[in-house]
């Protein structure tokens, strides 16, 4: 595991980084260590956070799929988050305020719910 | 007391109510005291539509994603399908890609100054630039025989190999704008007016950048110049080429002239690229043939290319079958767009709309 890497992660989870560059690093948490990690990142200096470049709903489950970038060059990380479904998510807008688009995306299309997201006042608004 | 402006309805991509943009002003004796700004909800449902085609088909439906970034979007769905597939792309076939997403970075930043001509009132200018569009829509059309949504890239290469011929119409072109950036200087980035206008306006600090994952010419132009994938994860061809330094003859202010002067000096930026790689471009294969009904075993991959925007993520899934299992992008413009309101406030409502241009939005990435 990279300094990098073990800087994000810190001793929340362990990270396998696969052999060969550019592949992809995949890791499962729950959803309750998704939360320790963002309260991490959010201790971390801005350029010491991973960026956030993905935000999905895996098809059949009730996974989320968060892709970051650890900077410096460093491979892709998928983040899973496993979750029950109608459960609750902590909200990534804590750490990427940009996200809550994502979030209300995710809500809209794939039911899912997070923290602190605000109700649909775009769409009230876009009905007025 | 404030009055509430629907704003987007000037925009062309916000028709109200239906569009991809909706921003609603508060105006307070002429100044912006408040905004908001919606995004989506007229979904075109494209990373929907791509799972339930074959990968090959798929990739044309990335090029519909962003109209003026087609080659960089189909070039980050090719790169993450080729990785699920384990391909090793021919060596020339990533001179081509490199050439071609540079020739749309440059026809997408002429785009910008045909928008942002159009909107300070110098349409003269505004037909320039088109002048010199239509040039780089040329060579475009010569390589592919399309002018829009080119599908120049595929699975295991790009469509067609590069000539002499359009070697030589890419040096015309680059020649030919070489010459025509002084009088878009003259004409509008160094105009006194423009200048007086634009300075200190809508201030983005390289901290609020970061924090708003500010993406491409936006975040540069506040001087972080590292944001840039072609240096930060060097792919294809970019890897070994020695960018050239970009001139900021416009400072690093983060404000709206940083921002319209840096792709200026981006356009210059990708010339030099686009002329080093005609220098080392290796003879062979531009392809390498994957049948239509490919089936990659499953796995996930995410692949990042700098669009002219910014970096485009796109990141697939393979299940069983030869269809993708699921299909995402991550678009520069969604972040920019959601910074509006914050850099709106305070400024005078009649600027709004440079302050909207200066960040080179484009509607059909956020609403994809």
């Amino acid at each position: 595991m990279s300094a990098r890497i073990e800087r994000i992660f810190g001793d929340l989870c362990k990270v396998n980084q696969p052999s060969g560059s550019g592949r992809l690093t995949e890791v499962s948490v729950s959803a309750a260590t998704f939360e320790k990690l963002l309260k991490h990142w959010q201790d971390l200096p801005v350029t010491d956070r991973p960026g956030l470049r993905g935000l999905s709903a895996a098809r059949s489950t009730s996974q989320l799929q968060v892709v970051l970038d650890p900077g410096a060059g460093e491979a892709f990380l998928l983040l899973t988050v496993d979750s029950e479904k109608g459960k609750t998510l902590p909200g990534l807008a804590t750490i990427w305020p940009y996200a809550q688009w994502w979030e209300e995306e995710l809500r809209a299309f794939g039911g899912m719910k997070f923290t602190g997201l605000p109700a649909h006042s775009e769409v009230e608004w876009r009905r007025n | 007391m404030a009055t509430k402006l629907a704003y987007s309805p000037l925009h062309m991509a916000g028709s109200y109510g239906l569009g991809a943009f909706g921003l609603e002003i508060e105006d307070d004796g002429g100044l912006v005291a408040g905004a908001r700004v919606s995004v989506g909800y007229g979904r075109r449902e494209i990373e929907d539509a791509v799972r339930r085609l074959p990968l090959a088909q798929a990739l044309n439906y990335a090029d519909r994603v962003d109209f003026l970034a087609s080659p960089a979007y189909n070039c980050a769905l090719a790169s993450a399908f080729e990785e699920l597939l384990d391909l090793e792309i021919p060596e020339r076939a990533h001179c081509i890609r490199l050439i071609l997403l540079e020739l749309n970075r440059i026809s997408s930043h002429l785009q910008f100054y045909v928008n942002l001509a159009r909107e300070v009132g110098q349409l003269p200018l505004m037909n320039h630039c088109l002048r010199e569009r239509e040039r780089f829509s040329d060579v475009l059309e010569m390589y592919c025989g399309s002018r829009l949504g080119f599908g120049a890239i595929c699975l295991g290469g790009v469509v067609a190999d590069a000539t002499d011929g359009w070697f030589f119409r890419i040096e015309k072109a680059l020649g030919l704008l070489r010459d025509f950036l002084p009088e878009l200087d003259r004409l509008l980035l160094r105009h006194p007016f423009y200048e007086e206008r634009t300075r200190g306006l809508a201030v983005v600090s390289p901290q609020h950048a970061r924090e708003w994952n500010l993406q491409g010419p936006n975040a540069r132009a506040s001087g972080l110049a590292e944001i840039d994938e072609r240096r930060a994860k060097p792919y294809g061809a970019y890897k070994g080429q020695a960018m050239k330094e970009m001139s900021l003859a416009g400072g690093s202010s983060g404000d709206a002239l940083a921002r319209s002067r840096i792709r200026a000096a981006e356009i210059l930026q990708s010339g030099a690229l686009i002329e080093q790689v005609f220098r080392k471009i290796p003879s062979g294969n531009f392809r390498i043939r994957v049948g239509m009904e490919v089936s990659p075993p499953p796995g996930k991959a995410v692949a990042s290319v700098e669009g002219p925007r910014g970096v485009i993520t796109a990141f697939a899934e393979s299940g069983a079958g030869s269809f993708p299992a699921s299909v995402s992008f991550f678009s520069p413009s969604a972040m920019a767009v959601q910074l509006l309101p914050r850099l709106l406030r305070g400024h005078q409502v009649e600027d709004a709309f440079l302050v909207i241009h200066s960040l080179d939005i484009s509607f059909s990435e956020v609403d994809k």
